[in-house]
């Protein structure tokens, strides 16, 4: 594909559809030929008008076009042929532009059953305004950008545990919009908001983590300074260590308490709090299946730290007090590893059946809980992608099927000249602007989508 | 065939069904107000409606308030995000277009002015990137108050003040808005606590938590286990010390998981 004579044709084609003469066609010539030079001496640059310069310029031609001062046009023509409502295949030849140039080679199967829906109407109906319903009913357009993002999101939502917040957390504030928008503007708005919401999520399940691991990390050395003591190992060594722990676990549970609203009770009610104190390790990619230490130690937990930790009991009357609750440390793999093995094969067992696992097996990346969040990370980060290009994507559809449908009674039908001054202005696109990142679509398809627009009701 | 008018009354309440209120006012009233002045029409092609149509502001006006819910749009997310800055230029941008219209739409300045808007925003995510930094790393502080343990931390705060002193602004400054305050879930006392923990830090640092209060305490319970060794493995008879694993499966249900293969081993 070239690309620059692409993203030129996409320019000088609402030019040319106006069938300027004398001296507009002249200055659309000129403007044509600085595109050409510019576009070869940078052949990087995926918004000619903008980077050139010639933003201003091009505006200005376009209007004069627009406006029929094309006088000399006029005089020279005056048997132009008589405007016509468009046909369905003419309003959706646009979408098909789109469909060729650019979606098609992504090979995304929902997308090209979604975009064959909308072409079938062609089939439906020879009514444009008829058409404008079926589409606008069965949200055809809208589910040409939202068909692979539905159901990417659906089987994720399969795949993720949803209390587990280090992978269901970004699902949730963002794909979600993608399961009921029923307009563009949902879809606008979310995605606006989806990259400071990741943004956020990423520091806040750091801090979550942190403060839950550490607070498991204390009591288990209490229990852990108990057991030893218990079975006369260094006795001395880790009754002197509960001094320290005891000190510790005290102030850092003022501080979840009073500085950050957790409570115990907070913990043991929210469930992605009460499995990061059973020191989860994840059996597949998404930690969907966890191993954790036994549940009954929310009870212990609860207990030491209440009944012991934070009482005015002296440590001397703790240690010599039976614990009611059992506390079990987790087993140790280098002793017992047929424990995992076969963990691992419920696990598998367990998520048989879910299409997600059919497709990605346990690695190595997301084996630990960094991994994990750095992998969630790159989804979020993939998330908000998604939808700014589902975005630009629409508000291309969206100026197309706006334009056509805004003008009616016959605005589907509207055509030319007269529709030219009234342009939807938001970033249309091409394929070629569909596929680039941020910094294209917004420039350059902003003018383009002026010329795809009346490129639909030609002469 | 024959020009349907009601059609395109159908296809216009249908666009007003499916637009919300909240998000695209504009456009929803642009709907309803056109169907309701073509149900007072009398077309009989679509030719003549077209005519028609280009006298009256129906004929811009569709493409006006999509623009306008547009920048509204935006003006909205930034605002609830609290990126009050970016919701500012898109706040200048509704302005521009109240009163130039599509003229401002086709300038130059268009899109300058959304890129400005993009360009702030950047701003904001890069801040609350640092601030949530140095504030992850005062949490890490407080669950390790001994030197030994906080070093990175401590790093991570160093680093964090001189980056947002790169980026033009202060922790005070940061620390002062509702967007970055948000970020790190604390109390309105924890908030204090973790301002005051760095304006100390910054002053040289809170001292290591000391161990040496406990060494008097440390001393007496170490005797004290000495002392009563077998007592002590005596009461640890009436417990249970086991070790054991299970797999949480995510369920339906008020713990949001069920446990399954429970292990147990001596």
């Amino acid at each position: 594909m070239d690309m620059k004579q692409m993203l030129i044709d996409a320019y000088m084609k609402p030019l040319y559809d106006q069938n300027p003469t004398g001296e507009l066609l002249e200055r659309a010539k000129n403007l044509e030929a600085q595109l050409h030079a510019f576009g070869d001496q940078n052949p990087q640059s995926m918004d000619l008008v903008g980077d050139s310069g010639l933003r201003d310029v091009y505006n200005q031609l376009y209007m004069d076009v627009l406006s029929g001062q094309n006088t000399a046009a006029k005089a020279a023509e005056p048997d132009q042929p008589a405007w016509k409502m468009p046909t369905v295949g003419e309003f959706l030849s646009t979408y098909r532009h789109v469909y060729e140039a650019s979606v098609r080679e992504q090979k995304r199967p929902l997308t090209d059953q979604a975009y064959a829906k909308l072409f079938d109407v062609e089939n439906r109906t020879d009514d444009l305004v008829e058409a404008q319903i079926i589409i606008e009913k069965e949200y055809l357009v809208l589910g040409t950008v939202t068909a692979d993002y539905k159901a990417y999101a659906q089987e994720f939502a399969e795949a993720v545990d949803p209390n587990y917040e280090v992978t269901s957390a970004a699902m949730d504030a963002t794909f979600g919009v993608y399961q009921t928008a029923t307009s563009l503007d949902e879809i606008t708005y979310m995605g606006e908001i989806a990259s400071a919401v990741c943004d956020d999520l990423a520091v806040q399940l750091k801090v979550k983590v942190e403060m839950m691991q550490t607070l498991q990390a204390l009591l288990f050395a209490w229990e852990h300074a108990k057991r030893k003591i218990r079975e006369g190992e260094k006795m001395e060594d880790h009754a002197r260590a509960m001094v320290v722990t005891r000190r510790k676990t005290r102030a850092y549970y003022r501080f979840l308490e009073e500085d950050m609203g957790i409570t115990f009770d907070t913990i043991e009610n929210t469930p992605f709090y009460r499995i990061l104190m059973l020191n989860p390790e994840g059996l597949d990619a998404l930690w969907r299946l966890k191993r954790i230490m036994h549940p009954d130690n929310l009870k212990a937990m609860r207990y030491v730290l209440f009944e012991e930790i934070l009482s005015d009991k002296p440590l001397s009357e703790i240690l010599m007090t039976a614990q009611p609750y059992a506390y079990y440390e987790a087993i140790d793999n280098r002793r017992y590893p047929e424990v995992q093995k076969e963990f691992l094969r419920i696990a598998e067992e367990e998520n048989r059946d879910i299409p997600y696992f059919q497709k990605h097996l346990a690695s190595e990346e997301t084996s630990t809980l960094e991994g994990l969040m750095e992998k969630a990370g790159d989804m979020r980060r993939t998330i908000v992608d998604s939808i700014d290009a589902g975005v630009s994507a629409l508000n291309g559809f969206a100026a197309r099927s706006s334009f056509t449908t805004k003008r009616a009674p016959a605005v589907s039908a509207a055509v030319s000249k007269v529709i030219d001054k009234a342009a939807p202005t938001v970033s249309a696109n091409s394929g070629a602007f569909q596929q680039a990142a941020g910094t294209m679509a917004k420039s350059a398809a902003k003018e383009v989508g002026k010329g795809l627009l009346r490129g639909l009701f030609r002469k | 065939m024959g020009y349907d008018l009601t059609k395109n009354i159908e296809l216009y309440l249908l666009h007003a069904e499916h637009l919300r209120e909240d998000l695209s006012p504009n456009q929803k009233q642009y709907y309803l107000d056109a169907a309701a002045w073509l149900g007072e029409q009398n077309f009989s092609t679509a030719e003549e409606a077209v005519a028609a149509m280009k006298q009256t502001p129906f004929y811009e006006g569709g493409a006006l308030a999509k623009t306008a819910d547009d920048i509204g749009i935006r003006i909205k997310a930034m605002k609830e995000v609290g990126y009050d800055d970016v919701a500012a230029i898109h706040q200048q941008r509704k302005e521009k277009f109240d009163a130039q219209g599509n003229g401002y739409v086709f300038s130059s300045a268009w899109l300058d002015d959304y890129k400005r808007a993009g360009a702030e925003a950047e701003k904001y995510a890069r801040r609350k990137e640092v601030f949530g930094k140095i504030f992850a790393a005062y949490v890490q502080i407080t669950g390790n108050p001994q030197g030994e343990y906080r070093k990175d931390a401590e790093a991570d705060i160093t680093a964090g003040i001189q980056e947002l002193q790169t980026l033009g602004v202060t922790f005070d400054q940061l620390a002062g808005q509702p967007v970055y305050r948000n970020l790190t879930m604390t109390t309105d006392k924890g908030m204090v606590a973790f301002v005051d923990f760095v304006h100390r830090y910054l002053d040289g640092g809170p001292a290591d938590t000391s161990l040496d209060d406990m060494q008097e305490e440390q001393d007496e319970i170490a005797a004290f286990v000495q002392a009563h060794k077998a007592e002590l493995q005596a009461v640890g008879k009436n417990e249970c010390w086991k070790n054991a694993n299970c797999i949480a499966v995510p369920a339906d249900n008020d713990e949001g998981y069920v446990y399954i293969a429970e292990k147990v081993v001596e």
